[in-house]
């Protein structure tokens, strides 16, 4: 019971999700923000904030995205991102990157 | 895009479960556009669930209401002013006390999950009728804990989840339902810490159960044989804290007695669980630091609901588990919800009803049902109405409550309303009780005015929040304070002139005003009578916009420090007692987030037990004899409806009735009859298909959900559902089952009375790919 960031994230990064996490359980990389799976509650409460509408329930998560429900736990934990928990400006060019897709090979780790 | 950074937050909080958890907001236009946690808030401090971000569709539901309304012959309402509906009520209302009695008339209700400020006015017209008889939810709930705790201990407890090295999980699945504060947060913390232990005791694989290190299975409603199983290892293996227990209990060898005669193998073979994994748990209780455990619904709405609520203290009183950090402990409430505890405490040397007459009211009037924590059982209401008998309940005045929809067997209740001389019902919404009532008044919502509960259960820092409004009141409403003081004084119980002096004494300011009051209240008898309705209508005025209703909070800010002056003092609240409650009321007043209000020590765990020698009672004979009898009987099974339904699971898509519109359904499956995926083979089912259910009292029709979490034969409906909605576009919409068409007011617990609503014998038939056209 998660829920998990997709790839609709990648260079946007625009960290309206992390200032209504109960828990902060946001992890920030350098144009990602993931979702600690050990610390989620399921409460929701991100989803309508994320204005690319990245963040999806466990069980919602699409076949093409199924890969981001692993990663996601992945990142948390091995890459050592370290929390977020207050809203920044989002990436410079966010705007130019929301509607695309297949962002996976730009995530930086 | 993203909303602008300097959108304002207003702080509320949330009302769909007792925890009430801190809220901000952003609003729009009269909407609850967002909602998230507040970090402020004493005891939520910015936890929130799913279910916070569902206000706006209470606040702006469709089938609110803004006029008073007054049933005609055909069933149909009419508008009707206020002046008009307050005197015929109080007009109607007060024939009936004088042709026979203010016992005739049941008040129910006096709040909701959100909503308990309307219940400290409703008190003056209680008094101004000379009410006998109560009830709400809790007398089909916590009215059977409240008994049990009352002879053991005459104090409410609570558990520190937070710090107990093991929790148990009775019948409760605290990740949906939660209970006790931060509660997810502090579920993941124990199961990640090696050295600390969940248990859960539980027919179905919760969320709470998966995550759990022992997940007691018990065959459904045979919790009690699960419970004295355990006690008894406690007992005969010697595992009870015995030097604990001669300090600070009475009753040890009576009750060890008792536990000595119980055959554990043939109690774990009833409820189904392993004997050794009945010892690893006995044994992991008895040799832990801390233990904190707590009961729900689970057990409270099921077989042996009493049983199950003494077997539950006697395992954690075995083990010496009270009054120390992460075990139970008694909280100090703002306003005691439970007066009764330290009624039913067990006294020395008097035993209960030994041919003597019953004080009056401790009864209900015609089926005799005990009375608890002030409140006659809801599943006798009815009864109390559908009778010829000469002390029937006459009138029901239901303040926001739907007893209709939430209490067992709906047919009968909506009879019982409509049989009665006048019944009135205050509510923001046309719900199924106001459908059956002769007058609906039109209460402003809780986002409207100030508002607060009394679930003040934390504990050594028990926090109390009072929320500010964030909107007007709907032109048309009234705030539940208004209402009943224009029926105490409709009533002619209080008048202008005893409001002077204290109006004029509430604008020089909190010192003048209390001694004003002091002197008024002692010359003036009614003054302290109808102190609610009289502080409302002085002190009342002089706060700020819409906190009005609030003023009853003075009254219980000086009670409370006067009862508590070292809780208080080490809150902050001390000194001189008026200059303290002064000091409380306008901390309440003025801080968005909430106060603590009382901090304890664990030596007042023990002050608060109100029996001789601050000792706790161990042995209840009535349970005792309860307990002697499961030794011959087998759990209860219908042969003709061969399912137990458990009616009324908390799961994400359910809440409490104040949320009436269905559309903030999002996610998953919605109103879905759960069941084993054998069960579904055994009558030529798969998911989705739709079946009849069929129970002694009434049927209903839902779709499958396949759950391996359940047992077979053991099937799930949710809480909450099969609302009778009225949408913006006066269609009507009726989605899910409403439960209580199923139900039986006689399915009940032989002491506290209250309703089986976890093991509902059910028969289940598929329909096929689609609903029933209804008849």
């Amino acid at each position: 019971m998660t829920h998990v960031v997709t790839e609709a994230c990648i260079r946007c990064k625009y960290t309206d999700c992390v200032d209504v996490c109960p828990v902060d359980c946001f992890r920030e990389g350098p144009n990602f923000l993931t979702i600690d799976p050990d610390e989620c509650i399921d409460c929701a409460v991100c989803i309508p904030e994320c204005p690319v509408n990245a963040i999806l329930p466990e069980e919602d998560v699409p076949s093409h995205q199924l890969h981001m429900v692993a990663l996601n736990g992945e990142l948390a934990r091995v890459a050592g991102w370290p929390a977020i928990t207050k809203r920044k400006t989002p990436l410079p060019d966010a705007d130019e990157w929301k509607d695309r897709t297949e962002k996976l090979v730009h995530l930086i780790r | 895009m993203s909303a602008p950074l300097a959108a304002e937050w207003k702080k509320t909080a949330c009302i769909i479960c007792s925890l009430n958890c801190g809220l901000e907001v952003q609003t729009e236009g009269g909407r609850i556009v967002k909602a998230r946690g507040d970090k402020d808030h004493p005891t939520s401090q910015g936890y929130v669930c799913e279910k916070s971000q569902r206000m706006d569709f209470y606040q702006n539901g469709a089938d609110r209401i803004t006029s008073p309304k007054r049933r005609r012959a055909d069933g149909s309402y009419e508008d009707i002013d206020w002046a008009t509906a307050i005197s015929e009520i109080a007009e109607k209302l007060a024939a009936v006390k004088a042709q026979h009695g203010g016992a005739s008339i049941l008040y129910y209700g006096g709040g909701s999950q959100g909503n308990h400020l309307g219940g400290t006015y409703a008190d003056s017209t209680i008094k101004a009728l000379g009410i006998v008889y109560r009830s709400n939810a809790l007398a089909q709930e916590k009215t059977g804990e409240a008994w049990v705790q009352g002879k053991m201990m005459g104090a409410g407890v609570h558990g520190d989840f937070e710090h107990a090295e093991v929790s148990v999980f009775l019948g409760k699945n605290p990740f949906q339902s939660h209970g006790f504060a931060r509660t997810r947060v502090i579920l993941r913390e124990i199961q990640k810490d090696p050295n600390r232990s969940m248990i859960v005791i539980d027919p179905r694989r919760s969320e709470t159960a998966e995550m759990a290190d022992f997940h007691l299975a018990v065959r459904p409603g045979t919790d009690a044989w699960c419970l004295a199983a355990m006690a008894a290892i406690l007992v005969q293996e010697g595992l009870v804290a015995k030097e604990w227990l001669a300090e600070h209990t009475t009753g040890y060898a009576r009750v060890a007695e008792a536990l000595q005669r119980i055959s554990v193998p043939h109690f774990a073979r009833t409820c189904g669980i392993d004997i050794t994994v009945l010892r690893q748990v006995a044994e992991r209780i008895a040799r832990a630091k801390s233990v904190s455990m707590i009961e729900d619904l689970g057990v409270q709405m099921n077989l042996h609901s009493t049983l199950n609520s003494y077997l539950n203290r006697l395992v954690w009183l075995l083990t010496g588990h009270y009054a120390r950090p992460g075990t139970n402990n008694a909280f100090v409430p703002m306003l005691n919800l439970s007066s009764s505890t330290r009624e039913t405490a067990a006294k020395p040397g008097v035993t209960s009803s030994a041919g003597g007459k019953p004080r009056p009211g401790s009864h209900s009037p015609v089926t005799g049902a005990k009375v608890i924590m002030g409140l006659i059982p809801c599943n006798v209401i009815p009864e109390e109405i559908l009778t010829d008998h000469p002390k029937r309940f006459r009138a029901m005045f239901i303040e926001s409550s739907n007893p209709v929809h939430s209490l067992a067997d709906s047919q009968h209740m909506r009879q019982a309303l409509r049989a009665l001389d006048i019944s009135v019902v205050i509510d923001v919404a046309m719900t199924e009780t106001a459908r059956q009532a002769d007058y609906v008044l039109p209460a402003t919502s809780q986002f409207e005015k100030a508002e607060a509960t009394f679930f003040n259960v934390e504990f050594p820092r028990n926090g109390f929040h009072l929320r500010q409004p964030l909107f007007a009141p709907r032109p048309g409403t009234l705030t539940e304070a208004e209402i009943h003081a224009r029926l105490v004084e409709s009533l002619g119980e209080v008048e202008e002139s005893q409001y002077r002096l204290l109006r004029r004494a509430a604008r020089w300011g909190r010192t003048a005003f209390s001694l004003a009051f002091a002197w008024k209240a002692a010359r003036d008898a009614k003054v302290a009578r109808y102190a609610p309705v009289i502080l409302y209508r002085t002190l009342g005025e002089t706060l700020p916009t819409g906190f009005a209703p609030a003023a009853s909070l003075w009254g219980l800010s000086q009670m409370f420090v006067r009862k508590n002056r070292e809780a208080a003092a080490r809150a902050g609240f001390g000194g001189g007692v008026l200059a303290a409650g002064n000091k409380l009321f306008d901390a309440i007043i003025t801080k968005p987030s909430g106060v603590i209000y009382s901090v304890s020590e664990y030596a007042d765990s023990w002050s608060a037990v109100r029996l001789p020698d601050q000792k706790i009672n161990l042995c209840i004979e009535e349970m005792l004899v309860e307990l002697e009898a499961l030794n011959n009987k087998l759990p209860h099974q219908d042969a003709d409806y061969p399912f137990v339904l458990s009616a009324g699971e908390r799961r994400s898509d359910t809440s409490n009735t104040s949320i009436r519109d269905a559309g903030w359904h999002r996610r998953g499956t919605f109103g879905t009859l759960r069941m084993h995926p054998t069960d579904a083979e055994k009558i030529g089912c798969k998911e989705g298909d739709w079946v009849r259910m069929t129970t002694r009292r009434g049927h209903a029709q839902a779709p499958v959900e396949l759950g391996e979490d359940l047992q077979p034969g053991h099937v799930a409906l949710p809480n909450g559902h099969g609302l009778d909605y009225t949408a913006a576009d006066g269609t009507s919409v009726h989605k899910g089952v409403s439960l209580n068409e199923l139900t039986d007011t006689a399915s009940r617990d032989a002491f506290a009375g209250t309703p089986w609503h976890k093991h509902v014998p059910v028969q289940i038939v598929r329909l096929g790919a689609t609903q029933e056209a209804a008849a």
